[in-house]
């Protein structure tokens, strides 16, 4: 089975508070991995590492086998790399389907010169239209497509930037917390969803803070506490482990 | 009659410059008060190349889109670093340099006493000079912006500068270059501002600098927010308006030293009205937005 992500020795201060602190880690192919831990142990900037948002004190991530922290965000997203945010980030004050369509990669339309004299353009647009109706369809939003993105509940949103990721034809789906703040139906929604982006071929590396959540769909858990990491593998065998118990016990 | 083309001519080139302005700070939501300077810029150019070298009206047109477009870039790569605010700052700083040296650089500029008998542009023989002609010339100029920028809000590039006023960060993470994307619309509004000082240059056939003062650039903003940000259409209502209010104020037999004090005031009080109770503008973004 081949890494697709892989950290070595990171390390992140922020003002003498070891945010991340010495972590390794690698992510399998057509894997569901969850990272969980306590709120403040790292999790969210540790993401913030992986796409390039935060430079950290030390330490190597590689994607596919290549070094990816020299690049600035926007390109270790077009390499394959989506990520969702904790607290939700959509165009607000756009419709649902621009949200996706903002997504597509390497647009001709995007550029100055495919604009004005773009041939391709405007069958690539129709053509991403569908791909991104299709996507709010597989998310269940496609009724809501030409709503303004704030006028959906918090849980839509949360399936549009699902969607978003979709869109951008990532492999890897990098997912802060994607199911707090949901209801039980509306979690066990995202979970078959979860589930099914696995079965189409994707890698799943998402954050949860909640350990009993987590359990029934990750193939393999890593337990980070104060930035280090106190465990990882298979969930039955994380349930047992006495560290990762005194951390939640704290 | 020629009072009636004058309005319209003047605000044909509003138009131009706050639909410019519209991309800059109204779909992109980067808030520029340096827009008269790329104005001033343009009139300068096309009046100084003219009078010492005597290139033709395209030549120096191009030329005055080209420095505007350059000095637009300058301006806006420091804006990889800063946001909001202090972007605004940056502008403004720009703003007042650009204000200095047509003001003082009086062996190129002749400073404060401008630069009379700028020559008229002439097409296939005939001079373009009266006010018929400039009418149907700057609404050509005016029409053709529209289209361009109509054109690029409509399309996919458009979206991302909407993403970059949103969402810089979501923008980001879904792989668009949004600092490549700043630095764009910066060149392309300011060199659209530059065609409208041109036409200006051309049409009042002199330009000073106090044309191209901050307190013109606000008033340029003024336009884009009343009008309405995020719809272009807003910007040619905006534009119609601010232009023809004050000139009511000419009926109403106001000495002219009042009358430029109380247009300050109008001004001011519109855009403390609307961001009060009409924050997206007479027009705003979903002004034709089905439902």
């Amino acid at each position: 089975m081949s890494v697709v992500l892989e950290g070595k020795k990171l390390y992140k201060n922020f003002d003498g508070i070891k945010a991340v602190d010495d972590f390794s880690f690698s992510i399998e192919e057509n894997r569901i991995v969850s990272l969980i831990g306590p709120n403040g142990s790292g999790k969210t900037t540790l993401f913030n590492i992986i796409t390039g948002f935060l430079e950290p004190d030390g330490g190597e991530v590689l994607f596919k086998g290549k070094p990816v922290l020299d690049e600035p965000p926007h390109k270790i997203a077009n390499l394959g790399i989506g990520r969702t945010f904790q607290n939700l980030r959509l165009l607000q004050k756009v419709s649902v389907l621009d949200n996706v369509l903002l997504a597509f990669k390497n647009q001709s339309g995007e550029k100055l010169f495919g604009v004005y004299f773009g041939l391709k353009n405007r069958n690539e647009q129709g053509k991403n239209k569908e791909k991104a109706l299709s996507f709010l369809e597989f998310v269940g939003l496609s009724e809501k497509a030409e709503d303004l993105a704030e006028n959906l509940s918090y849980g839509q949103q949360k399936l549009l930037t699902l969607a978003c990721c979709l869109a951008m034809d990532a492999e890897l789906l990098l997912l802060d917390e994607p199911v707090a703040g949901l209801s039980p139906v509306m979690i066990g929604k995202m979970f078959g969803m979860i589930k099914d982006l696995q079965k189409q071929g994707k890698t799943i590396f998402f954050i949860e803070h909640n350990l009993k959540v987590v359990m029934e769909i990750s193939d393999k858990v890593i337990v980070i506490d104060e930035g280090k990491k106190i465990a990882e593998g298979e969930p039955s065998i994380i349930k047992e482990d006495s560290k990762v118990i005194e951390a939640y016990l704290d | 009659m020629n009072y009636l083309f004058h309005i319209l001519i003047l605000i044909f080139i509003y138009i131009i410059i706050s639909v410019s302005l519209n991309l800059i700070s109204g779909y992109a939501g980067l808030i520029s008060v340096a827009h008269a300077a790329f104005y001033g810029i343009g009139a300068y150019v096309v009046a100084l190349l003219a009078l010492n070298i005597g290139s033709g009206f395209i030549v120096n047109m191009i030329c005055g889109m080209l420095l505007a477009g350059i000095l637009g870039a300058i301006i806006a790569i420091p804006s990889l670093r800063i946001h909001d605010d202090y972007f605004v700052i940056a502008t403004f700083g720009f703003q007042i340099i650009v204000f200095s040296i047509l003001n003082n650089w009086v062996t190129l500029t002749k400073g404060p006493l401008g630069i009379p008998g700028i020559p008229q542009p002439i097409i296939l023989g005939i001079s373009i000079s009266s006010h018929v002609q400039f009418l149907i010339f700057t609404g050509f100029f005016a029409l053709l912006t529209f289209l361009f920028a109509r054109r690029l809000v409509n399309s996919p590039f458009g979206r991302v500068l909407k993403a970059i006023r949103e969402d810089e960060i979501f923008a980001e993470a879904l792989g668009k270059n949004v600092t490549k994307y700043k630095i764009l619309v910066f060149v392309i509004g300011a060199s659209m501002a530059a065609v409208a000082g041109s036409l200006y240059a051309w049409y009042i056939t002199f330009i000073d600098p106090t044309s191209f003062t901050v307190q013109e650039s606000i008033f340029m903003l003024s336009i884009v927010i009343i009008g309405g940000t995020g719809n272009l259409w807003g910007s040619v209502l905006g534009a119609a308006l601010l232009i023809t209010i004050p000139e009511a104020l000419r009926f109403l037999g106001m000495p002219s030293a009042i009358a430029a004090n109380t247009r300050q005031i109008l001004y001011g009080t519109l855009l403390v009205i609307f961001m009060l109770y009409r924050p997206q503008g007479l027009l705003g973004e979903f002004a034709f937005r089905r439902k």
